[in-house]
């Protein structure tokens, strides 16, 4: 019979979707089995009680908040308050940057395989007893890297104020240090992927070891060197913003203390400042880059890409679009000259000088704190403690994620410049009433993204412990907030970068916005979407790491009550316990980026 | 008079300045016509159908489709007319992550509510995907449609992108360079199969060519643009091969080559005749 057959084939047309994806039938019902078995524990682990946000109390603590912070607290006495916890943030970011370039190049220099392979450190392969030497130095180097990596900088931070006490000096050893391990890793890309023929080529006409390097290597890539350390300060005034949360000084410290004095007044007032610091940081670096970059065509996409790559974890290979020679823009006389003097300052403003460092006995208590770490504590009665804040880590970030995903998917599509606004040329009559609607509601939902992005989690964490306690649940909803601002805007710029072709297509053809979005942008974005989210998730579990020290639950609680115990011990294990699980899910996020081909792609994009 | 054109100009604002694409173009196209448009590249032949789909704006003279004034339509118009003209591009816009059964189905969306689209996301509706198969049967890909896109071949996906404008149903089929960047003998056959699909059912066919031999076989009615205006506009029998080889596809002989319509940098129109 006829239509028999037409259905029989309507329904083999139906498997066939499944079958694409190469998953049998049994196979997906466990898939789906565990992966709501594993959310249904994360949901408990995060400790998630969505109708404690709206009991009474909560309610009227968040009132009082809001409340407390209307009119914000402007009076001269505490602007000066302000005006020199941002000075000490910049300090500390400018001289935690300086100091880890110190760190980063050596470091970089020693970890690039190609530096061996080619020669340049080593003279070909015989194999020495100083080959094997060299050898045996690049691998440390490259496992030092991963390890200052893989802990997050605001544990740095807090062993720095530890180990040397509260202030930006431990802010800026704790930047110093992480930031030194990413650039390690940037900067040995680079020189991974110089271009390896003048290299040969000095190498043949006799040129010695470290003639190679500065004759050949740097030269190449010293644009980049520049372009990633420019971006690392930019990065690192927001890190070192929030690195007060832990004690080290600066902005992140009067935050935490204004909230904890419950003056909401002075809390508003700081906040704003760190927005406004840190949209002056970006128009900042946006306006050197684009004089470093003057005459680049494709300078948005590189500064995307840059962004992305940076954002990535520091992974994956060098973009090789930096090839604009940088040290032109910069070779006016009053550069050095004025870099030295803002550096040297930054120094000295945060104590980092060495008259200052030893009246202070800051080596010996460097020294005091390494030594009482060793041995870490591996009671087995210590570890067994840990599993429930690892799990509790865990939920914070699956579920903050994935209430993050929820919020940046349902505003992604007004944000949608494609969507939302319709190009100049485009046919159809549009009443300028319905015009202006349009673009207020694009532009307040964008508004809208930036703020939930500028505020750190860390910001987010002390506004919910009003409405939710101090636990995992703050911690959770804080993640879902930041997550939802960046993702939102990288969901919306996805969704605008789609071919427009087949858009077009469905267009003429006489589909909606909403089929447009359903048929055309979203199977051609997917791929996108879904790696930014899995990076997202990486980076989040790291966040959920430390989420604790203010109050957000999981390792970061235990993390901060043995420091304030004093089982520096332990504090080395739980270290070690963050490398562990920080290392175990980028691995997973590797693979689930890695499912298909087209995924594959994206993901190389969104870490390159 | 399915499209009736009076006087139509059509202006780009790009970095340098304005560009113009279209410079009064007047043209009226009957129901059941085939229709031939050819022009070297650059003479506006794109803009034209991006103008007779309704993707773009006109920025001057009146454009009717049925009667109506395309510029007065409401978006739900615009959705009604565009779901009676289907478009097959040069190069052929298919949703390249998608299988083949789903991008002729994209052909259906002009005609599907806000409740279909979304049932038909999830799992499209028996009658939807029959049809879908029958476009496929007629264009030759019924084996491929579990295929994703980006693995058929150059001609698979232009015939490919025949079978979404088929399940449109659409009265009027126009066909941006449909041919291009396809070799001779398989150009041939993809303008067969329009001719032949439009003639079934007594479509309005406006394609615009390279190749004029093509255009001459199997269209009644040429039409040239040079420069964003119509040149010419003549049955094909009328016309001996050389003139029109001569004067608007060869390349132009030395000398005698027609300025461009270009942009002027300080932004003042510049429209060349």
């Amino acid at each position: 019979m006829p239509t028999r057959a037409a259905n029989c084939s309507v329904s083999a047309e139906v498997l066939t979707r499944w079958h694409r994806i190469g998953v049998s039938a049994p196979r997906r019902a466990g898939l789906a089995l565990g992966f709501s078995a594993a959310l249904v524990l994360c949901w408990r682990a995060a400790e998630v009680r969505p109708l404690a946000l709206f009991e009474a109390g909560a309610l009227s603590s968040v009132w009082t908040f809001i409340r407390g912070m209307f009119p914000p607290d402007l009076s001269p006495g505490f602007l000066r308050v302000v005006a020199s916890a941002v000075g000490q943030t910049l300090a500390v970011a400018v001289a935690g940057t300086a100091l880890s370039v110190l760190i980063g190049l050596p470091l970089g220099v020693l970890s690039t395989a190609t530096l061996w392979r080619r020669g340049v450190l080593l003279e070909g392969d015989n194999g020495g007893a100083g080959a094997r030497a060299l050898a045996a130095a690049s691998r440390i180097a490259r496992a030092m890297l991963g390890f200052i990596r893989a802990v997050p900088d605001l544990v740095w931070g807090l062993l720095f104020v530890v180990a040397v006490g509260l202030g930006p000096l431990a802010g800026a050893l704790g930047l110093a240090v992480a930031y030194g391990g990413m650039l390690g890793r940037v900067y040995s890309d680079v020189f991974e992927d110089v271009d390896p023929r003048p290299v040969e080529a000095l190498r043949a006409c006799g040129a010695t070891r470290a003639q190679v390097f500065l004759r050949a290597v740097w030269p190449q890539a010293a644009p980049s060197v520049t372009a990633y350390t420019l971006y690392s300060l930019e990065c690192s005034v927001r890190a070192a913003s929030v690195l007060g949360f832990v004690g080290a000084g600066g902005i992140g410290y009067e935050i935490n203390l204004s909230m904890r004095m419950f003056e909401y007044g002075q809390v508003l007032t700081l906040v704003l400042a760190f927005v406004a610091l840190l949209t002056v940081n970006d128009a900042f670096s946006r306006f050197l880059r684009r004089r470093l970059h003057a005459t680049c065509a494709v300078q948005d996409s590189c500064v995307r890409r840059l962004r992305k790559r940076v954002a990535g974890r520091f992974a994956g290979r060098a973009p090789g679009v930096l090839s604009h020679p940088l040290g032109s823009a910069l070779s006016g006389k009053a550069w050095p000259v004025a870099l030295a003097a803002v550096v040297g300052f930054s120094f000295h403003a945060v104590g980092l000088t060495g008259v200052a460092l030893f009246d202070a006995g800051v080596p010996g208590r460097v020294e005091r704190f390494v030594g009482r770490m060793f041995p870490p504590d591996f009671d087995p009665s210590f570890l067994s403690s840990l599993v429930n804040p690892l799990f509790q880590t865990l939920g914070i970030s699956v579920i903050g994620t994935l209430i993050g995903v929820a919020l940046g998917a349902a505003l992604a599509l007004p944000a949608t410049s494609t969507l939302v606004l319709a190009g100049p040329d485009a046919a159809g009559r549009r009443t300028p009433a319905e015009r202006a609607v349009r673009r207020v509601v694009y532009q307040s939902t964008r508004l809208f993204f930036t703020m939930l992005r500028s505020i750190p989690e860390l910001v987010w964490v002390l506004i919910f412990i009003l409405a939710a306690g101090v636990g995992p649940f703050a911690g959770t909803l804080a993640i879902g907030l930041h997550t939802g601002g960046v993702l939102g805007k990288l969901y919306a710029e996805t969704l605008e970068e789609v071919p427009r072709g087949p858009i077009e297509a469905l267009r003429a053809a006489g589909a909606s916005s909403l089929q447009i979005l359903v048929w055309g942008a979203w199977p051609q974005a997917r791929p996108m979407l879904t790696s930014y989210t899995v990076l997202r998730w990486e980076m989040n579990l790291r966040v959920s790491t430390v989420l604790g020290l203010v109050g957000g639950g999981g390792l970061g609680q235990v993390i901060y009550n043995n420091v304030q115990l004093g089982f520096h011990a332990r504090l080395a294990t739980l270290i070690l316990v963050v490398y562990a699980l920080v290392m175990t899910t980028d691995w997973l996020g590797d693979r689930l980026r890695r499912q298909s081909p087209s995924a594959r792609l994206a993901g190389r994009e969104a870490t390159t | 008079m399915i499209y009736a054109l009076d006087n139509v100009t059509k202006h780009y604002r790009t970095r340098e300045g304005v560009v113009c694409a279209l410079d009064g173009v007047t043209l009226g196209v009957r129901a059941g016509e085939r229709v031939a448009v050819i022009g070297r590249s650059g003479a506006g032949k794109t803009t034209l159908f991006r103008l007779l789909n309704a993707t773009l704006r006109p920025t001057g003279g009146e454009l009717r489709f049925g009667g109506r004034e395309v510029v007065r339509m409401s978006g739900h118009e615009l959705r009604q007319m565009r779901r009676r003209v289907g478009t097959v591009y040069q190069q052929h816009h298919l949703v390249l992550s998608l299988s083949a059964l789903d991008n002729v189905l994209c052909g259906r969306l002009g005609h599907w509510s806000l409740l279909h689209t979304l049932r038909n996301a999830v799992r499209p509706a028996a009658a939807e995907v029959e049809g879908a198969l029958a476009a496929l049967e007629a264009v030759g890909l019924a084996d491929k449609r579990r295929a994703r896109a980006d693995e058929l071949s150059g001609g698979q996906q232009q015939r490919l992108a025949v079978a979404r404008m088929l399940v449109q149903n659409p009265e009027v089929i126009l066909a941006d360079e449909p041919v291009a960047s396809l070799d001779p003998r398989l150009a041939e056959s993809i303008i067969d199969l329009m001719v032949r699909l439009a003639d079934e059912s007594g479509r309005t066919l406006v394609a615009s060519l390279h190749a004029v031999n093509l255009a001459r076989r199997y269209f009644p009615r040429l039409v040239a643009l040079r420069q964003g205006a119509v040149a010419l506009d003549v049955k094909a029998d009328d016309l001996s091969s050389d003139v029109m080889g001569e004067v608007f596809i060869d390349e132009p002989l030395e000398g005698r080559e027609m300025p461009r319509p270009h942009a002027d940098p300080r932004g003042k129109l510049l429209c060349v005749r």
